[in-house]
C-alpha cells in the first residue's frame, strides 16, 4: 500500500489545489466512477471543515492519503471542535434532500459517495476517514 | 467569474470561469448570475463545457439561478462532463434541469 500525506492550509484554494494533488495520485487505484465519488466526497469534507471547523488561526488540515488496488483510504485531521454529536447519522439520504434547496448537501453527499465513513474525536484532534472502493454497475 | 453572452434572440449563455465551480468561486458565480437577471435576462443556458467539476456550493448557486428566475423565464444546463453529470445524477438536478449536449442545442429547444 502506498500513502501520501498532505499538509492543508485552512482556504478553500488550498482546498482545491489539495484535492488536485490528491487525485493525481490516487487515480491509478479506482476506476474513474470512483475517483469522481472521492473527489466530490472529499472535497465537501474539506470544504465543512474550512467553512464551519472554526479552526484556530494559523492551524492546518492534515490529510493522508493510502491507496492499494481498487481501494483508497482518504484520512482527514482537523484541529476544529468536533462535530455535533450524532449530526453525522441524523444527516439525511441524499436522495431526501429537496432538489430546490441550496445547502445541506455537504454530509449527504460524503455518506452516499464513500463505501466506508469513519469519524473519530479527541481532544482537539478530529479524524474523518473515508474508504473508496470499486462499487459494482448500477 | 462568469462569461456571458446574449445571443439575438435573447437567450443568455453564461460561462463559469474555470475548471472547477466550487465553494471558492460559487459565490461570485451566483452574485454575477443573479445581476444577469436582475439586468432582463430570464432565458439562461448555463454551459458547463469547461468546468470539470461541480461541488455541492457550485450546485446550490445554480439551483438558486434557477429559483431567481422562477417561472418568468428558464435556465438549462449543457456541456457536463462525466464528473458533473454525476453530481447531478446523484443529487436529483437531472429532474430539476434540463441538460443539453452544447449551448446550440440548448438554443434551439428554448426557442423550439
Amino acid at each position: 500500500m502506498q500513502s501520501r500525506a498532505l499538509l492543508v492550509e485552512c482556504s478553500l484554494e488550498a482546498v482545491d489545489t489539495a484535492m488536485a494533488d490528491l487525485c493525481a495520485f490516487a487515480a491509478d487505484a479506482l476506476p474513474i466512477e470512483g475517483m469522481i465519488r472521492l473527489e466530490i466526497a472529499v472535497t465537501e469534507a474539506m470544504t465543512n471543515i474550512v467553512l464551519h471547523g472554526d479552526l484556530p488561526a494559523e492551524s492546518t488540515i492534515d490529510l493522508l492519503v493510502r491507496k492499494a488496488p481498487e481501494q483508497v483510504d482518504v484520512e482527514i485531521r482537523d484541529p476544529g471542535p468536533p462535530i455535533p454529536p450524532n449530526l453525522l447519522q441524523s444527516s439525511p439520504d441524499i436522495a431526501d434532500v429537496d432538489p430546490l434547496e441550496e445547502s445541506g448537501r455537504g454530509i449527504p453527499l460524503i455518506k452516499a459517495l464513500s463505501d466506508a465513513l469513519d469519524y473519530r474525536s479527541a481532544g482537539r484532534s478530529n479524524c474523518m476517514t473515508l474508504r473508496f472502493t470499486v462499487r459494482g454497475v448500477e | 467569474m462568469i462569461y456571458s453572452q446574449v445571443r439575438t434572440n435573447g437567450i443568455c449563455v453564461i460561462r463559469p470561469e474555470g475548471d472547477r465551480l466550487t465553494a471558492l468561486g460559487a459565490n461570485d458565480f451566483r452574485r454575477e448570475a443573479s445581476q444577469l437577471v436582475d439586468e432582463g435576462n430570464n432565458r439562461i443556458i448555463i454551459d458547463l463545457s469547461d468546468v470539470r467539476f461541480v461541488d455541492s456550493s457550485g450546485l446550490g448557486a445554480i439551483v438558486g439561478l434557477l429559483k431567481k428566475v422562477g417561472n418568468r423565464g428558464e435556465v438549462v444546463v449543457c456541456g457536463l462532463s462525466d464528473a458533473v453529470r454525476q453530481m447531478f445524477r446523484v443529487t436529483r438536478m437531472e429532474k430539476v434541469f434540463q441538460i443539453f449536449p452544447n449551448p446550440d442545442a440548448a438554443t434551439a429547444a428554448l426557442d423550439g
